[in-house]
């Protein structure tokens, strides 16, 4: 569920949790680390190279500074790390945290693979985190652990293109557009580009498919049904079946559009190389915090402003992160726990979201944040905090990736809409029920 | 010493290292097969008893096994329509790849036989596309076969050729699959035709040349003949990779367009890596085993062995 | 006439099999935001690059621990090869030459091997290395694989073209069956033998599944696995990095190959009858 909140409202309770945070507290330790008894742990994390590497070795500064051990990595590129949770206990304990992708914090609970940490956070703390960050790992009334940073998107996008030709698009999310105004925006744009350029090598919309792009697991059908419809849930409340909801007559619309963009319409490339903004051969771009860098080094001259991303019927969008998950079967079942907490710390949290340019897990935080407090990238706090909704919660949460991953590519390519949809929902429901 | 007291010197001493006679018949053989058959066994004896195993099992999501399924796993995946759709893109695979891969790598084989210079860097060339791994040949080529931004649709588009939608388009996928499997493996079947080449001693086709053969002539009927063994390795070779085909499918296409390179081995691999369903995955297996054996059965019947060196 | 059409086959063949190298090649000068910029277009930007850097290999070399990986790839290429090859020989030698029981039963065990998916193998096949206490170590990444029925199968196939007469000369000088081996065997099938071990040492470069499960060890991965997490789909890549990591990783197998193929030939391979 989305908690539709006014920035107001959010200053307010972030004001109150950081008034909380410094009363002093009888009965509550004065230094929340002092169990911490320099262990060292064994943390299996996504290896993204030196990216990860930076972000780890601050995570390590940190710790040490509050007396925690030394910490070895067991890294697993991005497609191998659900595997490698599910195995990590497999002739042998495995490593003693687990940083998982976070939709399946619930997949890993069902398996019988991970240990709550309901006892580390107060209610002070679990109130301070966004909702999405909150609600992904709350199952069954316990808290199994904090995710890393959240993401929002928004549509980025050269000012001085649409001031030539004389639209403006909206700068809020009160005045978003639906899709039916952005299609007429989009083909305007792409049709005096392409006359002005003298090619046809340029579009008007870069969709960003795959991870964090404007499909990102499933948004499309989600955002074409009423808030707290069939199609907006995609899966039912039991996680158990998409019959109904994946293939509801809203989510087929949503589908189609998906497919109309690329071919009827024209509007967006079939291309999987994320460079066409970079090269200036797309006029939006649909993406993350994280490309706010590269975008202004390989185009310095840019004026850069942002969107928000266009929707159907209901504003969705799907952040993307990984939580830190503690092994049910290790040794070090303390300290793990206080290892999970730290991250969930302001201090253990803020390397890591820095990382990532993104959003940090804590309201308080946010005072820190100055960029997105205001200017193109206040959007993306908007959009975290009142359009993100959690991916469907359902064991299965990776069949049901992956076979959605095939289902937009193939109505990206032109398939048949229900034809592609139907025998989806069969597959994906055959593998939901292994988990009943 | 003298030739004859050398010989003589050598039989005298050989008696000593004979293994009783009781033996003869068995012991050198097995000395000579024990590390062979020892890896065998343990590493992939056992692997494919396990899998067999599994086949008949239930295994949850997690990987473990909770509960016996009997034949029921076979039932399925016989039943299944898109495993048996995969079989049948897997046996086109073959017939796509396995003859243009021979006639290339034989092709290669007989032009670049020469001990030049320039033979010798044309062979490099062809065997260089196997130095480079899976993910980064793939990685290449979605850069290189890009529909927009492309290099190899820059060039037709340059020519005036319509742009090719190489990983959206069907039967462009299917061919860009093949193709690149074919690729990487041409110099692998250049490599078996070259051993072959090299076997055959020169004297038969100079005596040939020798009587007024030409060169055509030549090769169909004494080369040609003489590689049959070759043909037979090639072959069977390339359709064991057509059946087991899984880099280009699995980092390109993934199966797709709608369906179009949803092979069995991929369909396997996702059952037991992306689905972590173990039993299926083996029942799935040890069907695309008999399928395989079936065809390269078939093959070897055809290619069978007429001419020896007498 | 002929000899400038075979001059021309075998240039196509190689600029053929080349093209997309080359433009790996290429691309590795480049930087990285000028990747897919002009491939919209053709022109000559399309193929080279308009201001080459060595930037991208710069950035190879430093990456901790690139070089010891490739160190390791060429190391167990260069194992495998020699232990696949000498494996094959004395296996394809007793199944070719040596009288013994179900001679037909053990080589068709061998092959069937060769049918079953790996992917369905591998999974039982790491338990059995790791009850071995082999995981994360080199001998557990190499051993499974020493047994090779394509191997067995060339040098079977060769050592069955080898005339029977060589043998019995052997013989009748009273040799054993190693003698026999050694003296009137190898020196006639040295073009499989090394078709044999070039295959097996090429095979390591192109391995994936394999080490990606069994060697969980940053500094003992192979190269090509290890360049397969550069490719990052989660934020931008470094394509410029990957292809270069990529030339870089190609040089010591393309050596190695450069250097033992002229013994595929046949004035190298065999001595001939008498």
């Amino acid at each position: 569920m989305t908690h539709r909140l006014s920035r107001r409202g959010l200053l307010a309770a972030g004001a109150s949790a950081a008034a909380l945070s410094a009363l002093p507290r009888t009965g509550f330790a004065a230094d929340p680390w002092k169990d911490v008894r320099g262990l060292d742990l064994e943390l299996l994390i996504w290896d993204g190279g030196a990216f990860v590497d930076g972000m780890m070795a601050a995570v390590q500064a940190e710790w040490s500074a509050v007396g925690g051990g030394r910490l070895s990595f067991r890294k697993s590129p991005f497609g191998e790390l659900d595997r490698a949770v599910r195995s990590a206990n497999q002739g042998g304990v495995g490593p003693d945290v687990f940083l998982a992708n976070a939709p399946n914090v619930i997949t890993y609970k069902t398996l019988g693979l991970i240990e709550p940490v309901t006892d580390m956070f107060s209610q002070a703390d679990l109130d301070d985190f966004f909702p999405v960050v909150r609600e992904g790992s709350l199952i069954d009334g316990e808290f199994y652990g904090p995710s890393t940073n959240e993401n929002g998107q928004a549509l980025y996008y050269d000012r001085r293109l649409t001031e030539r030709h004389g639209i403006e698009p909206p700068r809020s999310l009160a005045d978003a557009w639906t899709w039916a105004q952005w299609l007429e925006v989009f083909q305007e744009i792409q049709a005096a580009e392409r006359a002005r350029r003298g090619t046809d090598r340029f579009w008007a919309l870069y969709p960003n498919m795959g991870n964090t792009g404007l499909f990102f697991s499933g948004v499309y059908p989600r955002t074409a049904g009423a808030a707290g419809s069939k199609a907006w849930k995609m899966v039912s409340d039991d996680g158990m079946t998409t019959e109904g909801h994946l293939n509801s007559a809203e989510s087929l619309a949503g589908l189609q559009l998906m497919q109309d963009i690329h071919h009827a319409h024209g509007i967006a490339p079939v291309s999987q190389q994320r460079d066409m903004f970079y090269n200036d051969q797309v006029a939006f771009f649909c993406g993350v915090p994280i490309y706010r860098n590269p975008i202004l080094e390989a185009r310095p001259e840019i004026e850069l402003a942002t969107a928000p991303i266009p929707y159907i019927e209901t504003p969705v969008i799907h952040t993307g992160s990984f939580a830190w998950l503690v092994n049910r079967e290790t040794a070090k079942m303390e300290e793990a726990k206080l290892f999970v907490k730290f991250m969930g710390s302001a201090r253990g949290n803020d390397p890591i979201a820095r990382g990532w340019s993104s959003l940090p897990i804590r309201r308080s935080m946010l005072a820190d944040r100055p960029e997105f407090l205001e200017g193109p990238m206040k959007l993306f706090a908007d959009a975290t905090l009142e359009w993100s909704a959690l991916r469907p919660k359902t064991p299965g949460f990776s069949e049901l990736d992956a076979i959605w991953a095939r289902l937009e590519a193939d109505v990206v390519s032109g398939g048949e809409v229900k034809a592609l949809t139907d025998d989806a929902v069969r597959r994906i429901d055959a593998q939901l029920r292994r988990y009943a | 010493m003298s030739a004859i007291e050398h010989i003589g010197g050598r039989g005298a001493a050989a008696p000593a290292r004979r293994l009783p006679a009781a033996l003869r018949g068995w012991g050198p053989a097995a000395l000579f097969l024990a590390p062979a058959l020892i890896l065998l066994g343990l590493f992939k004896l056992w692997p494919i008893a396990a899998a067999v195993d599994a086949s008949t099992g239930v295994f949850s999501p997690g990987g473990v096994r909770v509960g016996d399924a009997g034949l029921a796993n076979y039932a399925d995946v016989l039943a299944d329509e898109r495993f048996r759709q995969g079989l049948w893109l897997s046996l086109f695979a073959a017939l796509a790849k396995v003859p243009v891969q021979v006639a290339l790598g034989l092709g290669a084989a007989l032009v670049l036989q020469a001990n030049s210079r320039a033979s010798a860097l044309a062979r490099a060339a062809m065997v260089s596309p196997m130095f480079l791994g899976l993910p980064v040949t793939t990685f290449l080529f979605a850069y290189l076969f890009d529909l927009n931004v492309g290099v190899v649709n820059a060039v037709l588009a340059g020519m005036g050729l319509p742009r090719v939608a190489w990983l959206t388009d069907g039967t462009a996928a299917q061919l860009l699959v093949v193709g690149l499997s074919v690729w990487r493996d041409v110099g692998l079947t250049m490599l078996v035709f070259l051993a072959g080449l090299a076997a055959i001693p020169p004297q038969t086709a100079q005596a040939a040349r020798l009587d007024g053969a030409g060169e055509w002539c030549v090769l169909r009927t004494i080369t040609l003949p003489l590689l049959a063994r070759s043909f037979q390795f090639a072959v069977v070779l390339g359709t064991l990779a057509s059946f087991q085909m899984l880099a280009p499918v699995l980092m390109l296409t993934r199966g797709g367009p709608t369906g179009a390179t949803d092979l069995a081995s991929f369909q396997i691999y996702e059952a037991a890596f992306v689905y972590f369903d173990l039993g299926r995955a083996s029942a799935m297996s040890l069907v695309l085993l008999l399928g395989l054996m079936a065809v390269i059965a078939l093959e070897i019947r055809w290619l069978t062995v007429r001419w020896t060196y007498e | 006439m002929s000899r400038a059409l075979l001059l021309l086959a075998r240039a196509a063949a190689a600029a053929a099999f080349l093209a997309p190298i080359a433009l790996l090649l290429s691309a590795s000068f480049r930087e990285n935001g000028e990747m897919y910029r002009h491939a919209a277009e053709l022109g000559w930007r399309t193929f080279l690059p308009a201001a080459p850097t060595l930037d991208a290999y710069a950035r190879v070399l430093e990456l901790p621990l690139f070089a010891r990986q490739l160190l390791n790839t060429v190391a167990l290429g260069g194992f495998m090869a020699t232990a696949t090859t000498l494996t094959s020989l004395f296996a394809a030698y007793a199944l070719a030459r040596l009288p013994m029981r179900g001679r037909g039963g053990v080589f068709g065990l061998m092959l069937f091997t060769l049918f079953v998916p790996v992917d369905v193998v591998l999974p039982p096949l790491f338990f059995v290395v790791q009850d071995l206490g082999l995981i994360d170590d080199f001998s557990g990444l190499a051993l499974p694989f020493v047994f090779s029925p394509i191997g067995v199968y060339l040098l079977r196939q060769a050592i069955q073209e080898v005339p029977r007469e060589l043998d019995q000369a052997c013989m009748l000088d009273g040799g054993g069956a190693w003698e026999v081996l050694r003296t009137a065997i190898v020196p006639n099938v040295r073009g499989a033998l090394i078709a044999c071990w070039l295959m097996h040492f090429v095979f390591v470069w192109e391995w994936y599944l394999w080490p990606l499960t069994a060697m969980r060890r940053d500094d003992g991965q192979l190269a090509q696995v290890a360049i397969a997490g550069l490719i990052d789909p989660l934020r931008s890549t470094d394509y410029a990095l990957v292809f270069a990591a990529a030339v870089l990783a190609i040089l010591p197998a393309f050596a190695t190959f450069a250097l033992l193929q002229r013994f595929l030939t046949a004035s190298h391979a065999t001595t001939g009858g008498k």
